[in-house]
């Protein structure tokens, strides 16, 4: 097994059965620096005192705790190729996905990092497709990632029919297997377990929850990259934003792949007081029309008990309706279906606010004025509707009992982007 | 004052009534919705073992446990299901202590009139290797005595099979003396979990081999 780039702690090592660890590089897991302790794998710096004495890392405590009586193993030894990097997507890149696939070729060939702004169904995927495919080639490694597991989920048989000749490692929620392949796709805690290993680290979603707001995975990014970071998203945030003017490559692109402006959201008032327990008639005439039309149905609430207690609603109106949140179990299964059209009416959190892609389907935010819905979510769930070059007009309605300057800042950013 | 479950500001805050009620004052440290993950033990239950069911009879395995003596009569917090599965993997297995204080309101609203409460030891090899005893630190807002010390057993009770848990022979000393336990009138133990009541049990056998005379009780996080 090729251990190459990777960081592990003495209980990973055991469970995969290492024995040479001859090779490896070994520090302490927490070290002193001006009097405070910080993580070696995921540099934070609150570490929280055990009744014996010992401090161990509460931020990545998840991936098996770290004490400062622990090592952490590096194998920094060079990585063996395995897979040749021939390209098996024999799709054409419009010229502006073209123009921006070439700079972020410029900006890795450069060493530099690269932001890609696309609007939501921009085909943002496909443009990295030249990039990997010639690092892999030239023997480097590469790294896609992202703080959403069901974007990895929606990524990985994409990968996998792009890169047919290549082996492809996914890698979420705690699962470990080997390291051993020249593409890895995972979750951004996965980074973790690897130290200077990357020559391309892509971020897709980089605005994200939870990493937006979580330092700790930004630094996990950073301690695995051995070049370039590409960062992905549709709505930058402003540290992003600030990183444009220290020289931080960036490609904007504002039109979807088909050519047809983004569905501008409609705001529509209503009097929500009865949610969930009762939908108001207007919004299930809505929902109604759209089903009318051919279309499915996605719909987005602020809490969790929601979808299932609106699913049970529209149930009863004798609409084939599923709810899904974090919690959910089956909530790949439920998809899975709404995407085959088994389902007509979805009713989701904002879990799939990004990366989920199905074809002629509307639109709707319940309760749209709801901390929840920041403005960048709400161009990211506005961004569900309209991906199919055969109805890009499908409708986005986002019903609220009051206007939010999230709402407003939301609507006018998609009517900016449509007009560049 | 932040949620520990969630990070985000909390929204449950002290009651009027904890503030001039009798014992330690303690914040809530989870959310609402992190609350509400967890399933509270409420309505009928067991009188022995504290296990929500329809009605207030004793459960088939406290019928069991009533031929061996005087039953506990345990109390619970919470049922043990999925999110409280979770909860425990990362307080007891991963190790992260953060966690002690999440339901350190809720216990100490249940336990403010117990008279002595005696929590569970856990074996010092596993302190070793935590680095904390998970009892204690549920149940160390309160004053404990720790008149128990536990000898090393071959497997903990998580790993063992419902019949292997009720066969695992007595592991309890008592360190406390005679005249001590007995200027208690009554004596609470405390637990993480009650599966079997297996643990507990030997537990109070051992306090009443000590020569404590008067009644033993029980209150688990978990039943």
């Amino acid at each position: 097994m090729d251990l190459a780039g990777a960081q592990l702690t003495q209980p990973e090592l055991a469970r995969l059965a290492v024995s040479n660890i001859a090779q490896a590089t070994v520090v302490p897991a927490l070290v002193k620096v001006k009097g405070h302790w910080r993580c070696q794998r995921c540099r934070s710096q609150f570490p929280v005192a055990l009744p014996d004495g010992r401090f161990y890392c509460p931020e990545c405590v998840t991936l098996g705790r770290l004490t400062d009586q622990d090592n952490l193993y590096r194998f920094d030894q060079p990585h063996q190729p395995v897979g040749d990097g021939r390209l098996t997507w024999h799709g054409t890149l419009t010229p502006d996905q073209q123009a921006a696939s070439d700079a972020l070729m410029a900006s890795v060939t450069a060493g530099r990092d690269h932001l890609i702004w696309a609007v939501t169904g921009a085909g943002k995927t496909e443009m990295l497709f030249p990039t990997i495919a010639r690092l892999i080639q030239q023997q480097q490694r590469v790294a896609i990632v992202s703080p959403r597991i069901d974007v990895i989920r929606e990524l990985a048989p994409r990968f996998r029919a792009a890169f047919g000749t290549t082996p492809i490692t996914v890698r979420y929620g705690g699962h470990f297997d080997q390291t051993d392949s020249d593409l890895l796709l995972a979750t951004v805690h996965q980074l973790l377990r690897f130290y200077q290993a990357f020559d391309l680290i892509v971020v897709d979603e980089v605005d994200a929850f939870p990493m937006n707001g979580t330092p700790m995975l930004h630094q996990a990014v950073q301690q695995a990259r051995r070049g370039s970071v590409a960062y992905l998203t549709a709505t930058p945030d402003r540290v992003l934003k600030r990183a444009l003017h220290r020289g931080l490559g960036v490609s904007r692109l504002f039109r979807r792949f088909h050519g047809h402006p983004l569905p501008v959201p409609i705001i529509r008032l209503m009097n929500l007081q009865k949610v969930p327990h009762q939908l108001p008639a207007a919004m299930i005439t809505w929902i109604r029309q759209v089903l009318a039309t051919k279309r499915v149905c996605l719909l987005f609430v602020p809490k969790i008990s929601w979808s299932e207690q609106i699913a049970d609603v529209l149930r009863q109106l004798g609409l084939k309706t599923a709810g899904v949140a974090s919690t959910d179990p089956q909530r790949a299964e439920k998809v899975m279906a709404f995407r085959q059209r088994q389902i007509d009416v979805l009713v989701t959190t904002t879990i799939l606010e990004r990366g989920v892609t199905v074809t002629q389907c509307a639109v709707g935010v319940i309760s749209a004025a709801d901390r929840e819905f920041s403005a960048a979510a709400l161009i990211q769930i506005a961004g569900r509707a309209g991906r199919a070059a055969d109805s890009p007009d499908d409708p986005v309605v986002f019903f609220t009992d009051r206007y939010t300057l999230a709402l407003l800042a939301a609507k006018r950013q998609i009517v900016m982007m449509n007009g560049r | 004052m932040r949620c520990i479950g969630c990070d985000r500001p909390t929204d449950r805050s002290l009651q009027l009534t904890t503030l001039f009620a009798h014992g330690p004052l303690l914040a809530p440290r989870l959310c609402h919705s992190c609350l509400s993950r967890f399933c509270l033990i409420t309505g009928a239950t067991c009188v022995g073992c504290g296990r929500m069911q329809p009605t207030e009879q004793l459960c088939s395995d406290c019928r069991k446990w009533e031929h061996q003596g005087r039953l506990l009569h345990n109390r619970a917090l919470f049922a043990y299901d999925a999110s409280m599965k979770a909860w425990i993997y990362q307080y007891k297995g991963l190790g992260d202590y953060r966690l002690h204080v999440a339901f350190q309101d809720l216990i100490a609203a249940r336990l403010r009139h117990a008279a002595a409460l005696v929590p569970i030891p856990s074996e010092p090899k596993h302190f070793e290797l935590r680095g904390f005893d998970p009892i204690i630190g549920l149940f160390g807002c309160l004053r404990l005595r720790s008149w128990l010390r536990k000898t090393a057993t071959e497997r903990p009770q998580a790993q063992k099979t419902r019949q292997e848990r009720l066969k695992t022979p007595q592991s309890f000393h008592v360190l406390a003396s005679e005249q001590m336990l007995n200027r208690a009138r009554q004596i609470t133990l405390l637990d993480d979990l009650y599966t079997t009541g297996r643990t507990l049990y030997h537990a109070r056998d051992a306090l009443v081999a000590a020569g404590f005379k008067g009644t033993i009780d029980s209150f688990t996080l978990i039943r």
